[in-house]
């Protein structure tokens, strides 16, 4: 339940933080935040960022391009991939934005293992 | 940033290629402020905007804001290439700094800064482009990067502000189009290499079949002429060209032409003028026009723009219109230049040593260390080759002299077109032209039909800058310019109507010489065939007309062929099929004809092989109109001329081969490829040659031979037909292209079909009441909020 939930919200917060900020990779800060703060041992972060990303990107194309009864996918696919499936554009599209998710999310958990360790480290320390 | 854009940056939906599908019907969210008084813009079915602003400078404001809204990318593009700045975009590439720096070399530039100094030096012109300016601006500055169009997002980069430079150097980017073409060069090497007699022989100034020029034989000039200055005889021979050079400096042949037509009351069945107009450029997309109607107090006018300028380029108001093609003037000279020393600061003129002057020319190179050239300037010119560009063994330096340099205030002449209310008005315009020389055909409500072949004519010697100048005799040096009122022209003339095609612009009587780059022999003879005859005619036929496929070249050539194949009977039996093709051919180029095909491939072959050594040599050959002529003559030629040419002897051999490899090549495609349609596709292509933003195959009548001079990639790429009523101008027109130049709109090439087909659209100078039946999207511009 709590990866649902981790998911959702990772979901919810980039397409926020993409919708008003016109950075591409403005995504990866909510990914990483969340992903730092719930960091522990043995939490497949990876993935988590992976299929949150690729959901975000390939669900929102997917929507824009039905929305121009996908003249886009027809013709870009046209270009970028030649004479492949126009489709398989949406799934590189979520593919690329899903790495790139997935990659933060992994930074995002190692940071916030390393804070955590340091913060413990710390108050062993003053206790 | 590499070759390609990030991945991720692309693909991004919220900013990347995703984001393409803009509505262009749907209303700015955000409301567009900046002009004096409110402005409204309605778009009727076919997303022509017409433009309803309360003072000229707002007009102007909303024209800059409205053509930015559709056409950014491409006007940015243009100026850029005008500009030789493409390496900023596409990176370090060899030939894209050749052509960067040869588009500086030869001042695309330099004459875009002068000709903006004119245009800023007059009050009213200076106000409309700050206005036009502003208004692409402020749409530029309303983007969001989601909103881009779709090249900025695949080449990576972001559109810069606009500026009136940019308005300069797009007339710099038509008047290299209409005007950078010469023959110089080749002209010199072939004089050198054939002598004058058998040069003048090969490339007539004017065919000895005679000339049916623009300004019609016979037409009285209303003026006095000038002395033409003293000439300077035989001085190619100071040259010694080699075809290294010859070819080197060679710009690319022109595939352009145009036609323009206009016929009187007498010739038409509703009893007003009749104006017709199709000038064959590159048709591409988004398409080299956009139409609009703009009304103004002042103005209301209606027509083709060229994105970046200003006004109405080819169109009509309520009392008169127009519409142009190429004169093919030539005012573009080269002079050899003698530097004292390798420093190259100064060099001789009339025995003197001048001083040059030096300018470092950074060229900005997207990913990689800038460029930087050395240009140098001599009173002729900008030196365009030298040692460091394009060097030849002979060390050549060779300075340009080029009436773009010297740009007028052609934007004032549009705008004031755009207001003209009868002929005299008209005239007034064209006097502020100053190139590329332009026929102008006009004809107004009030009756009138006239014709001004327009441009600022350096007054020359004969054969002055036919070939290579010298840059030292001051006698070279252009002699002043002829009078504008002295140009070519003539009103309301006796046939009933005026015409050109490329052609001559006038018969040997014209009292100041001309030399044309290039002329066309087929299409203005065909225009005038049908013209002059007792037909009368309907806004229809006009529109027929514009797409006559007759080839004259097949109609005067084929006959002849056939008659000498009689005399040759193994031939004929051996390319039945063949023969039998082209004897019950109609000489049109229609698409399904499978005799255009067999003609196209024969000819082109008989032509090519009657010249293969010229060719190989000089890669410049006579016309196809004065081969023919040749051909059909050779027996009645000198011995001296007919020696000259071993391949004519040998002309039946010739034939036959053309025959075997028509034969050949029509072997190989199958019986479905034949037709003229399949045989030789059009296409209409992006301007970054993207291909799924192309046409690849639009199947279409036409050769350029004929009135409908359709080719590979250039042709009408814009048709017109306006006439009048009691009121006012009635227009009809159409380009391949659409409105939009977002390719995926459906408004980005949906008028192809249409204009395959030869269909038109109806072009009205609606009133804001007039035009609310058909509204389909609309907008307003506010003043500046408070």
């Amino acid at each position: 339940m709590k990866s649902i939930f981790i998911f959702l919200v990772t979901i919810i917060l980039c397409f926020l933080f993409q919708r008003y900020i016109e950075l591409w990779w403005i995504f990866a800060l909510p990914t990483f935040i969340i992903h730092a703060i719930i960091a522990k041992k043995g939490h497949f972060a990876f993935l988590q960022g992976f299929f949150a990303i690729f959901v975000l990107w390939l669900g929102y194309a997917w929507w824009l391009n039905q929305a121009g009864d996908q003249i886009i996918s027809l013709k870009m696919g046209q270009l970028i991939l030649g004479d492949l499936p126009h489709q398989l554009l949406l799934l590189a599209t979520g593919f690329i934005g899903g790495l790139m998710g997935g990659f933060v999310a992994l930074c995002g958990k190692q940071f916030g293992l390393i804070i955590r360790k340091k913060n413990k480290k710390s108050s062993f320390h003053y206790n | 940033m590499g070759d390609t854009p990030a991945l991720g940056e692309l693909f991004d939906p919220f900013n990347g290629i995703w984001q393409q599908q803009v509505d262009e019907l749907s209303e700015t969210k955000k409301p567009i402020v900046g002009t004096k008084q409110p402005v409204q813009i309605l778009y009727d079915s076919m997303l022509i905007p017409h433009v309803y602003a309360n003072n000229e400078q707002d007009l102007f404001w909303a024209q800059g804001y409205i053509t930015a809204k559709h056409r950014l990318w491409q006007m940015e593009f243009q100026t850029h290439a005008a500009a030789g700045r493409i390496s900023e975009i596409l990176g370090a590439k060899e030939g894209v700094l050749n052509y960067d720096r040869e588009k500086r070399r030869k001042g695309m530039v330099f004459g875009a800064k002068r000709a903006l100094a004119k245009m800023r030096e007059h009050t009213q012109i200076n106000d409309y482009m700050n206005a036009y300016t502003a208004g692409v601006n402020a749409y530029i500055t309303s983007l969001q990067k989601k909103d881009l169009p779709i090249e900025y997002k695949l080449l990576g980069y972001e559109p810069e502000p606009w500026t009136a430079l940019k308005s300069a150097l797009l007339l710099m980017y038509m008047a290299d189009d209409l005007s950078g073409y010469e023959v110089d060069a080749q002209n010199n090497m072939l004089i050198q290499k054939l002598g004058k007699e058998m040069f003048d022989f090969l490339f007539p100034d004017r065919s000895p079949q005679g000339i049916d020029p623009v300004i019609p034989v016979g037409t009285k000039w209303d003026f006095e002429a000038q002395p033409m200055p003293e000439a300077d005889t035989a001085y190619w021979r100071a040259n010694n060209l080699t075809q290294v050079e010859a070819t080197r400096w060679y710009t690319n042949q022109y595939k352009l032409g145009s036609n323009n037509w206009a016929i009187s009351g007498k010739k038409s069945k509703s009893g007003k003028p009749i104006l017709a107009n199709d000038p064959h450029l590159k048709m591409s997309l988004p398409a080299l026009w956009f139409v609009m109607h703009l009304k103004s107090p002042n103005i209301n006018v209606l027509g083709a723009t060229l994105p970046g300028a200003l006004g109405v380029i080819i169109g009509f108001n309520e009392q008169i219109s127009w519409g142009v093609t190429n004169a093919y003037w030539d005012v573009k000279d080269w002079y050899k230049i003698t530097f004292k020393d390798n420093r190259r600061k100064e060099y001789l003129h009339d025995g003197k040593w001048l001083k040059t002057q030096m300018v470092l020319d950074t060229i900005r190179i997207r990913g990689a260390q800038p460029f930087i050239d050395t240009l140098i300037y001599t009173h002729h010119g900008p030196i365009s080759y030298d040692r460091n560009f394009k060097p030849t063994n002979n060390h050549y330096n060779q300075a340009l002299k080029w009436l773009a340099h010297e740009l007028n205030l052609e934007q004032l002449t549009f705008i004031k077109i755009n207001q003209a209310n009868h002929y005299d008005d008209f005239v007034g315009a064209l006097k502020y032209y100053s190139c590329p020389a332009q026929n102008f055909a006009f004809a107004s409500i009030q009756g009138d039909i006239a014709f001004w072949v327009n441009g600022k004519m350096p007054l020359k010697w004969t054969e002055q800058g036919k070939f290579i100048l010298d840059g030292n005799n001051p006698k070279h040096d252009w002699q002043g310019f002829v009078p504008a009122t002295h140009n070519p022209h003539v009103l309301n003339p006796p046939r009933e109507f005026v015409s050109s095609a490329n052609q001559h612009s006038v018969a040997e009587d014209y009292p100041y010489y001309l030399y044309f780059n290039k002329v066309e022999y087929y299409r203005n003879r065909m225009i005038n065939e049908l013209l002059d005859s007792n037909q009368v005619f309907s806004v229809e036929d006009i529109m027929t007309m514009q797409q006559n496929s007759t080839s004259l070249k097949a109609r005067e050539f084929i006959p002849y062929l056939l008659t000498k194949l009689d005399s040759l009977p193994p031939l004929k039996s051996k390319h039945k099929k063949i023969i039998q093709l082209l004897e019950n051919w109609d000489y049109n180029y229609t698409k399904d004809s499978r005799a255009a095909t067999v003609f196209d491939i024969m000819w082109n072959q008989l032509y090519a092989s009657i010249w293969e050594q010229l060719r190989s040599e000089a890669d410049y050959i006579p016309s196809a109109f004065h081969t023919i002529y040749l051909i059909k003559e050779f027996d009645g030629l000198s011995s001296e001329h007919q020696k000259m040419f071993p391949n004519f002897e040998k002309m039946d051999n010739l034939i036959a081969d053309a025959l075997q490899v028509t034969e050949d090549s029509i072997n190989k495609l199958s019986e479905d490829a034949l037709p003229w349609k399949k045989a030789n596709p059009t296409l209409v292509q992006h301007l970054a040659r993207l291909a799924p933003f192309s046409l690849d195959s639009v199947q279409v009548d036409g050769h350029p031979d004929c009135i409908n001079a359709i080719g590979k990639q250039h042709g009408p790429s814009w048709r017109m037909v306006v006439t009048f009523d009691d009121e006012q101008a009635i227009g009809y027109g159409i380009y391949p292209g659409g409105q939009s130049g977002n390719p995926f709109s459906p408004y980005y090439s949906n008028w192809v079909t249409r204009w395959a087909n030869g269909q038109y659209l109806p072009l009205r100078l609606y009133s804001k009441e007039e035009i609310q039946s058909q509204i389909i999207s609309s907008a307003t511009i506010n003043p500046n909020a408070l």
